[in-house]
């Protein structure tokens, strides 16, 4: 009965925190699971009860987190289905992801991406897998955009792994030309021994654009290697938890001969403390330390090398109130970021909020 | 059963407070137990206890210092950036790593640099640390806590040929009554190449010592004393502009009177500084005596208010700046000091969230004027 109690508290507490604003603020290290942690793993969605999460922002996106999106999920027996609307995707973002690297003068992200999910729970194993689609087409101006991916992932004890394969991703307008994404993809996994949780992924993708005139003007590639381990410590509703890790990225643009590669040690710590009953407080520092080299060459001319870099020092910090089966997140947005004013105020209290209802 | 009750609100006083906006509300007196003292005296990391502490702040932290030159006292902006510090036990031991912490003898030396270059109207954009480190390790022998830190900082810009490095080490020693610590500016630069925009800039710290102690005369009497030495040479375009060198002394007395969770105290200091700029022959002294008067209390069970006025006590307050034989600045005794730091601490179970209010002379709270240099603690 103990260890039956141990676990519905211990889901309870996973359940009861979930926004952007909360990842954001726990430093997006890689042993959370969370509403959010279900756009790259899909089988997050099977170890945490049905909800129904709204993230704000504006219809048109623009900054990474800065667009408005949803996601309900339901159970049916063993198994869950989930419906995301206005999720962004990296490859596919025109303000922070690949698409803002295609030089157009006028470029769109997804428009009215939708998501479809399914997991089942099968023997210790819950799996799920995830349909990515958005479409658009202005047949006046000649602009269209669409993508499709899929993301698939499963939890079996300690262990973790996702896959995720972006299957299309095109954008073209009859003045700046054709974008269109090559096959991207991203393979994980993770495992949790004890207090220590220890992960790695692969992450590769890119693009080739072309002018209006029908002449190449990019051919961009990049690939992501990182490994982590995180100690994470959890005490009457308290977690804290430290972690190191080493990243490797490598970019290619063929066309202009340019390359980037980067290597770098982020080590980071956080919290996330029940202030009161209602009342969640979390944050966390990090820090690229050590290593930190990045090196961009165009042709045989480098115009870029450090090793090691600048101040890479930022904290975040963000708070969560909880209202019976409802919390509201957000990020104390003078306490976040790289140009923290330091203040808590009236004009810098609640960013990038989120609410999630546990059905 | 009473001793582990009183034991267990020291150890739950001492894990409350532990943010730079506390200490900057209580006016910096020496007499203090904080975590961001750890940094200069690793052994405080086991009165502080088991911890993760958060720093609100900016992450290109640069320099805003300047006016007067040389001045060897400010360090004040090294609180603008963004920063963190865990504490953890390993048996008996205590171990320190925190991130982005910059030094306040390295901030200082550059803030000085950069007052010199923007009276002399330079092309000279030196950085602070980057990315700083500092891992620190106290352990207890006999009746004796001993500690030792070591900070470190590197930034190498190849393409736009700059560099800058600093290295330090701190020691300090604590007993029931008496506390000593050490600290070693090792290496302290920064430099441009003859690539970089600005060629042969450069900015070396000389070798940097620092040491001070303090001592419990009684229960409620605490007795310090210091003494700083350092400097640093500059060069504009391969050319020496500044050849600085100076010395601090300080030696203080506090009385501290606690009562039902709150603290009042007051104390008296005498500071001398020496500052010399070699190269253009200025020199710049002064002798003050800081008086303080502080107050840290708990309003009520998840909220604690500080505060605290200094003000350089008239009578021995002098100030003397000469550039040759020309004496530019001579004040004795000098114009209005006195100022007014005060803070708020919310204590939720074993979280803390400090704050400053009433900031640079505002005599108003409200939602535009809450808290400021917001830090967190949570003792696990």
């Amino acid at each position: 009965m103990k260890k039956v109690l141990l676990v519905v508290v211990a889901l309870a507490s996973t359940n009861a925190f979930a926004t952007r604003a909360r990842v954001n603020a726990l430093g997006n290290s890689p042993h959370l699971v969370d509403t959010q942690t279900v756009y790259s793993n899909p089988a997050d969605m099977m170890i945490m009860g049905d909800y129904v999460t709204m993230e704000t922002g504006t219809t048109a996106g623009g900054a990474e987190g800065a667009n408005a999106e949803g996601m309900v999920t339901r159970s049916m027996g063993d198994s869950k289905m989930g419906l995301s609307l206005g999720h962004q995707s990296k490859n596919a973002s025109a303000t922070w992801g690949l698409r803002a690297l295609a030089g157009f003068a006028t470029i769109k992200s997804q428009q009215n991406p939708v998501e479809f999910s399914y997991g089942m729970k099968t023997a210790d194993m819950n799996w799920a897998a995830t349909l990515v689609y958005s479409n658009y087409n202005d047949k006046v101006a000649s602009e269209k955009e669409s993508s499709m991916g899929i993301r698939t992932g499963l939890r079996m004890g300690a262990l973790d792994a996702k896959l995720n394969i972006g299957l299309t991703n095109t954008y073209e307008n009859a003045t700046d030309g054709k974008f269109k994404g090559n096959m991207g993809l991203t393979a994980g996994a993770g495992y949790a021994m004890d207090n220590l949780y220890v992960s790695g992924a692969v992450t590769m993708a890119g693009f080739k654009a072309e002018n209006a005139a029908g002449t190449e003007t990019k051919d961009y590639s990049a690939t992501e290697i990182a490994a982590s381990a995180v100690s994470s410590h959890k005490k009457d509703g308290n977690e804290f938890f430290y972690g190191a890790g080493l990243t490797s990225v490598n970019t290619k643009e063929k066309v202009a001969d340019s390359k980037t590669t980067q290597l770098y040690l982020p080590v980071w710590m956080g919290l996330e403390v029940d202030a009161a009953s209602w009342l969640t407080v979390r944050g966390s520092v990090t820090q690229k330390t050590l290593i930190n080299s990045t090196k961009v060459e165009t042709g045989a001319t480098t115009t870029t090398e450090t090793a090691p870099g600048a101040n890479s020092t930022a904290v975040a910090v963000g708070a969560g109130m909880k209202w019976n089966k409802l919390t509201l997140d957000g990020s104390l947005t003078g306490l976040s970021g790289a140009a923290a004013n330091q203040k808590v105020d009236g004009t810098n209290l609640l960013g990038q909020v989120g609410v999630t209802y546990m059905f | 059963m009473k001793k582990l009750l009183t034991l267990a609100l020291v150890l739950s006083s001492a894990s409350a407070f532990a943010t730079r906006a506390r200490v900057t509300a209580l006016g910096n007196s020496a007499h203090l137990t904080d975590g961001s003292y750890i940094y200069n005296k690793p052994t405080y990391a086991a009165i502080v206890g088991d911890s993760l502490t958060l720093e609100s702040g900016v992450t290109a932290n640069g320099f805003t210092t300047t006016g007067a030159v040389p001045d060897a006292t400010d360090s004040s902006d090294a609180n603008l950036g963004a920063e963190g510090m865990m504490v953890r036990s390993l048996g008996d031991a205590k171990f320190v790593l925190a991130l982005g912490h910059d030094d306040s003898t390295t901030f200082m030396n550059r803030g000085m640099a950069n007052a010199i270059k923007t009276n002399a109207a330079l092309t000279y954009a030196i950085r602070p640390q980057q990315n700083p480190l500092f891992l620190a390790y106290a352990t207890k022998m006999g009746d004796m806590h001993v500690g030792a830190g070591l900070r470190y900082s590197n930034f190498d810009d190849k393409k736009g040929d700059e560099k800058e490095s600093t290295m330090g080490l701190t020691f300090d020693a604590r007993g029931d009554k008496w506390n000593v610590d050490l600290d070693l500016g090792l290496t302290d630069e920064w430099k441009t190449g003859a690539t970089n925009a600005s060629p042969g800039d450069s900015f070396k710290g000389k070798s940097a010592i620092g040491l001070s102690g303090g001592y419990d005369l009684t229960d409620s009497l605490y007795v310090n004393a210091g003494f700083m030495s350092g400097g640093f040479k500059m060069e504009d375009n391969s050319a020496e502009v500044a050849d600085v060198e100076y010395t601090n002394i300080n030696a203080g007395i506090t009385e501290s009177i606690k009562k039902d969770g709150t603290e009042f105290f007051y104390g008296a200091g005498l500071l001398s500084t020496s500052a010399k700029e070699k190269t253009s022959d200025s020199k710049v002294t002064s002798l003050k005596m800081p008086l303080i008067i502080g107050l840290e209390a708990e309003a009520n069970s998840w909220l604690v208010i500080r505060g605290s006025v200094t003000q350089n006590l008239l009578l021995v307050d002098s100030d003397k700046t000469t550039n040759g034989a020309t004496t530019a600045v001579e004040t004795a005794p000098g114009a209005n000091s006195t100022k007014l730091a005060a803070g708020a601490g919310l204590k939720f179970n074993k979280l803390t969230v400090d704050g400053s209010i009433l900031a640079a002379g505002s005599q108003v709270i409200n939602s535009a004027n809450l808290l400021g240099t917001v830090g967190l603690t949570y003792a696990f």
